[in-house]
């Protein structure tokens, strides 16, 4: 994808870019995760699940170290039902990772939590939980430079689960970023 | 470094072919109308023998696109001096509004494209989205309107397609032989196209927001220009007048000319960039670039070429109307150089050489009138062009005392209308023009004034 981006940059600039132009890339990144990667049914359990289940290094979102990134937002949505006989209780956060971090949860090789969030769903209930996360220089300054500065980023929802029965299902997932090519005229 | 002249030639001639300055700002304000008339005689050799009856521009056109490049947004210079301000998100460079009025050196544009078109009222700056997914790429603005990736200027005719037949000249010196016979030298540059293109897979994925697989996407990018040095030997003449019944009699003109030109330089090139998508519709390939590029100037190649022209006139009563046909026979030929660049970046220069259809006709169809009325005077016509694409306009010039007033309607590529005004005194004409295109990529009409002046001693 970093070549289709280089290919659609020369469009760009051709489609008339001047210097306050913005550029907003948009990644759909739960329509690049097979469908059996993005949900996850259990029993009784206490553990954390990591979406997209294919391992843990979650998915990798190509774009290239661009410092012309001004900001971001990772948006999406968590849809919860609780076929349990108690509450479904647990927390859900965004994380993030450098390319080569191949463990995203673990807090090691540079991984981090954004927006952590709590939910308690009774017995029976379906909820969708909205995933909106604002990435400028002072709001998750962390991801910003980590979009800024790496050649591709990882990205996974961890969810903390405490349930007697469930499913889990990541229904949208988007990271956008918005570029200001003049910046790199320094 | 053998490069650099066929480089600043180009750029030169590039320069001035958009200045637009082989079409006189008369003409503009009618919309892009040629009257008949002596000045016409290139478009139609029995005009050489035609009185003139409608006028004629005789100003000379001001590049005055020039003061239009002065503006902060339109001027690239500012890179060198004012570093900051060049990429300041506020009032900052805007390349489309630079290429635009760079692309009209000839009109000063009152409002140039600019990428403030894309600007999203809810952020307050131009925005433009690209939006990737598992279904393909949609390159949109922030309604989520496709953009256009066009970009087009001038209309190519290069030798392949329309033969000898040369762009019209930016000047021509004309001396009389007598008895009918005429010569005239001038010199021409044009011909020049340039576009920016998707290709048709990529047109179509753009608007379906699909990648299909195994299948190659380009941007193509296509330009080609042509000049030298014409020859020209006519011959125009009145037929004895033909009575017309209940009209009166008209006068025949009928003319033929001949033009040899000796080329100047010469060139076309076209690049493609492509990116190929895999089995599953990815393009997670990296791009692969393929350009062509044929070039000839004197001392790195020769271009030459001859023709032959011929038209017929009418003319009765106030009331004219010419056919005139270019390029009835035509032999056009160029040798130099070519540069081809494959996609696995390999390069081949070999000699080459370029010509064209023996038989390429070009057609031009004119008529006007004139017409006196309580005050002042009317002159009025339409014309019918065609040399590969189809030309009209229709429009007329008011004339009062030394006072002119003009409008007109065109279609050249798109509509165009013109607006007027001029005056013709002692020693001394002015003409200005209102005029429009289309704007590139954003749509939209762009207006611009053109001017020109005029000494006679």
């Amino acid at each position: 994808m970093k070549k289709l981006l280089a290919i659609s940059l020369v469009a760009l600039v051709l489609a008339g870019c001047s210097a306050a132009t913005r550029y907003n890339v948009a990644v759909n990144i739960a329509s690049l995760i097979p469908e059996a990667q993005r949900s996850q049914s259990f029993g009784s359990t206490t553990q954390n699940l990591v979406f997209p289940t294919s391992g843990s290094g979650g998915f990798l979102v190509p774009l290239p170290a661009l410092e012309i990134v001004e900001g971001g937002r990772i948006s999406g949505t968590v849809r919860l039902t609780n076929t349990g006989n108690t509450n479904f209780t647990g927390s859900y956060a965004v994380r993030m990772a450098p390319p080569g971090d191949t463990d995203i949860s673990d807090n090691q090789g540079g991984d981090f939590s954004l927006d952590a969030t709590s939910f308690d769903l009774a017995p029976g209930a379906t909820q969708d939980l909205p995933i909106n996360i604002q990435i400028s220089p002072t709001v998750n300054a962390n991801a910003l430079q980590l979009i800024q500065r790496q050649n591709g980023f990882r990205m996974a929802l961890r969810i903390n689960v405490n349930s007697t029965g469930g499913s889990v299902t990541l229904s949208a997932a988007r990271v956008s970023v918005t570029a200001r090519p003049f910046a790199a005229i320094k | 470094m053998k490069r650099l002249p066929m480089i600043a030639g180009s750029v030169a001639l590039f320069v001035l072919s958009t200045a637009g300055l082989a079409q006189g700002v008369r003409s503009l304000g009618m919309g892009g109308l040629v009257l008949p008339g002596p000045a016409a005689s290139y478009l139609n050799p029995a005009y050489a023998a035609f009185p003139s009856l409608y006028g004629s521009d005789q100003g000379l056109r001001l590049p005055i696109g020039l003061l239009g490049l002065l503006r902060g947004e339109a001027n690239p210079l500012r890179f060198f001096y004012d570093r900051a301000g060049f990429a300041s998100p506020n009032g900052g460079f805007d390349a489309l509004t630079f290429y635009d009025q760079f692309t009209h050196l000839g009109e000063f544009l009152i409002n140039p494209a600019s990428s403030n078109a894309f600007v999203n009222p809810a952020t307050g700056y131009p925005e433009i989205n690209l939006e990737y997914s598992a279904s393909g790429v949609q390159l949109t603005d922030y309604l989520g309107r496709p953009i256009n990736l066009s970009l087009s200027l001038g209309q190519p005719t290069g030798v392949r397609s329309s033969g000898a037949l040369t762009p019209a000249p930016l000047f021509s010196i004309p001396f009389g032989l007598g008895g009918g016979f005429y010569g005239d030298v001038g010199l021409f540059a044009g011909g020049f196209g340039l576009g920016v293109a998707p290709d048709a897979n990529l047109r179509r994925a753009i608007a379906s927001g699909r990648l299909d697989p195994d299948t190659d996407y380009a941007l193509t990018g296509s330009a080609s220009g042509q000049a030298g040095i014409s020859l020209g030997f006519g011959f125009a003449t009145a037929l004895p007048s033909l009575p017309i019944p209940e009209f009166g009699t008209a006068n025949i003109y009928v003319g033929a000319r001949g033009e040899a030109f000796y080329g100047l330089g010469y060139f076309e090139g076209s690049g493609r960039a492509i990116f190929r998508t895999d089995g599953s519709g990815l393009p997670n390939q990296a791009p692969q670039f393929e350009s062509t590029l044929f070039y000839s100037y004197p001392g790195a190649g020769f271009g030459f070429g001859i023709r032959a022209d011929g038209g017929v006139a009418l003319e009765s009563q106030g009331i004219a109307a010419g056919l005139g046909v270019r390029n009835l026979l035509g032999l056009a030929s160029w040798s130099g150089t070519q540069i081809a660049v494959a996609r696995d970046g390999t390069s081949t220069t070999s000699s080459s050489s370029r010509g064209g259809p023996v038989f390429a006709p070009a057609f031009f169809l004119n008529a006007a009138a004139r017409q006196a009325l309580e005050v002042g005077e009317v002159v009025y016509g339409a014309d019918l062009g065609y040399d590969g694409r189809f030309t009209t306009h229709i429009g007329g010039e008011y004339i009062l005392g030394p006072g002119r007033v003009r409008a007109g309607l065109g279609w050249e590529d798109g509509l165009k209308f013109g607006l007027g005004a001029g005056f013709s005194g002692a020693g001394f004409l002015a003409d200005a023009a209102l005029t429009t295109h289309q704007a590139p990529i954003v749509g939209g009409t762009v207006f611009g004034i053109a001017l020109s002046i005029g000494f006679s001693f």
